[in-house]
């Protein structure tokens, strides 16, 4: 059972358990780099159990809190460093389900660069979406957004993502 | 290369792309984090810890900082309105009367508890010796405070508007007085000290005379107009008293002693009722004609005693036996050798005698009107032989009401002579 509070360093444990591999991939998806994505992974644990006082478990779920830190979190990355804009070949290569599943690996490399070319808002509301697989209620809750209007710019950007694949 | 890609092929490669996390970045980052939450819930701990002590701290602190005030304020209140609380109601000479009266009580106190011991002085490295000499320097300063104390009461009952309250206010204080002479010669006994001695010897002779200025003036103010009335009491009451000032004027006796008393008659009593021009007996003169002022005090001793019948001094109570012994012993071993507070002391033990023997007598004569009127009261239920018999008891309580009303109107009794004259010899008959 998903820890609904972080008072505690077994909550602490409990959560990185449960959601570090989400939040892993959603990162990896952002920034294409895996050291990277860990780093920033873990950073967003500390900061988390910092700032655990400030968590309203009334308001959000611990989840979505981990989400919007996340979120924050590469923000401030792309804000002090120039991110790398190509997806390295060898993270690809390495999700074997990706080739098997969807049939070409080009196909979603291809994808991920359009994906990349989007503005970051609707960057972070297409993966929340579609690669996460969270709710239009919960990615509302987590970019801080209301439910119609997040509703409304998930789908221009996907629209838009279209509009760059073909 | 990708054409006409659909919305659902793109949802499907968005959502195929879930690389996974290593296992050793899994690993070292739980351990880091269980080692950070430890740590930092231990400090966090601490820190609620220190802070809920900081808290405390700030809490109390301001608690008592804003209630410092009201809380001196019900302590200031309590210190000062609850001891006056009885006193509230009462007119401030009255206030002024009860001070006086609780010193009384305090040098009471001292006299019963023995802390003013009957005995010879000891040398002064003993100690008990010294805690007697700071026992009568206390006796001393309650005496001064019992002065200054009537004297404010004085000043405070000239200032009475009612002329009813002003007699009642000059007879408490009357009465205060005749309380101070009688308990403040009580100690007087017991003192050791010669400056003690001197000092409230003076104090008593103050007060007995200023008691009888008040006492005539509370007969007389009935008589008088408002106007006269408070000019006459600024005359005869309201003078100063200082025991130092006393004290000097002792000085100024002794060097003017004895040219005074080759010129003056010796002194004479100021008893109630008593006239001005009463002299002291002769016999008396002779033995203690003195040549200084210590034989002087002797024989004012013996001049205030002197209008006193035998058979008064010879009925007075037990408490005034050790007083009797005491100025007995004084008065025998008059002579030019004696200590020069002892002149001090057989005076005002005379004065404290003088003021049991007036009230004794002022008791007695009540007495002895107070018995006809029951006697008669008593013979109107009784038969006629009775009736006969209480003719003859009211003659006698009529001869015995003419007998205190001479006393009344002032005039002295005679002296009787009786079995127990020759203890009595000092009083001069």
């Amino acid at each position: 059972m998903p820890p609904t509070t972080l008072e505690t360093a077994a909550d602490l444990e409990s959560a990185f358990v449960t959601w570090n591999r989400l939040l892993f991939q959603y990162v990896f998806a952002r920034l294409r780099q895996r050291e990277v994505a860990e780093d920033l992974v873990q950073e967003v644990f500390f900061k988390a159990w910092r700032s655990r006082e400030s968590f309203n478990a009334e308001k959000s779920s611990l989840k979505n809190w981990l989400f919007a830190i996340t979120i924050n979190a590469i923000r401030d990355y792309f804000r002090t460093k120039k991110p790398e804009s190509e997806i390295l070949t060898e993270d690809l290569a390495s999700t074997q389900e990706v080739a098997r599943e969807v049939g070409d690996k080009d196909l979603v490399r291809f994808v991920f660069k359009k994906v990349k070319k989007l503005p970051e808002r609707d960057q972070e509301l297409i993966l929340l979406r579609y690669n996460q697989g969270l709710n239009v209620i919960e990615i509302a809750d987590i970019v801080g957004m209301e439910y119609s209007a997040t509703k409304v710019a998930l789908h221009r950007a996907i629209k838009k993502l279209k509009t760059l694949c073909e | 290369m990708f054409r006409n890609i659909s919305e659902s092929t793109l949802k499907k490669s968005l959502r195929s792309y879930a690389p996974e996390p290593s296992a050793l970045w899994q690993k070292e980052t739980l351990a880091r984090l269980r080692t950070l939450a430890q740590t930092e819930e231990v400090e966090y701990k601490s820190e609620v810890i220190a802070w809920s002590w900081r808290t405390r701290f700030i809490f109390w602190g301001g608690l008592l900082r804003r209630a410092f005030v009201p809380v001196l304020t019900v302590l200031i209140a309590v210190g000062v309105i609850l001891p006056n609380w009885q006193t509230a109601d009462l007119p401030e000479y009255a206030r002024h009367v009860e001070k006086a009266r609780t010193a009384l009580k305090q040098i009471e106190h001292y006299v019963a508890s023995g802390e003013i011991a009957l005995t010879e002085p000891t040398p002064s490295f003993f100690p008990q010796a010294e805690a007697a000499v700071s026992s009568e320097e206390s006796v001393v300063e309650l005496v001064e405070t019992v002065r200054s104390e009537t004297k404010i009461a004085l000043e405070k009952a000239q200032i009475l508007e009612s002329e009813g309250e002003t007699v009642a206010a000059l007879s408490a204080i009357a009465e205060l007085q005749q309380d101070t002479l009688e308990i403040v010669s009580d100690a007087l006994v017991r003192l050791q000290d010669d400056s003690a001695v001197e000092r409230v010897t003076f104090a008593l002779e103050d007060t007995s005379e200023e008691n009888l200025n008040l006492e005539a003036h509370r007969k007389t103010l009935l008589a008088m107009n408002t106007n006269s009335r408070t000019l006459a009491f600024e005359n005869q009451i309201a003078a100063p008293f200082s025991l130092e000032k006393a004290a000097d004027q002792d000085q100024q006796e002794d060097t003017l002693a004895s040219a005074k008393m080759v010129k003056e008659t010796p002194p004479q009593a100021e008893a109630p009722g008593e006239t001005q021009d009463q002299k002291l007996p002769e016999n008396s003169l002779e033995k203690t004609l003195p040549s200084n002022n210590r034989q002087m005090k002797f024989a004012e001793a013996e001049a205030i005693l002197a209008p006193f019948a035998l058979a008064e001094k010879s009925r007075v109570s037990p408490r005034l036996e050790p007083k009797f012994q005491k100025l007995e012993a004084i008065l025998k071993s008059c002579s030019a050798d004696s200590e020069h507070c002892e002149g001090h002391k057989a005076k005002g033990l005379a004065i404290g005698v003088r003021v049991r023997l007036e009230r004794e007598r002022h008791e007695q004569s009540d007495q002895d009107r107070e018995t006809p009127e029951q006697k008669s009261e008593n013979s109107g239920q009784s038969s006629n032989e009775e009736n006969n018999e209480t003719h003859e008891d009211g003659r006698g309580s009529q001869e015995e009401n003419s007998k205190s009303e001479d006393q009344d109107s002032g005039l002295l009794p005679v002296p009787e002579q009786d079995s127990n004259s020759k203890e009595f010899l000092w009083w001069g008959k």
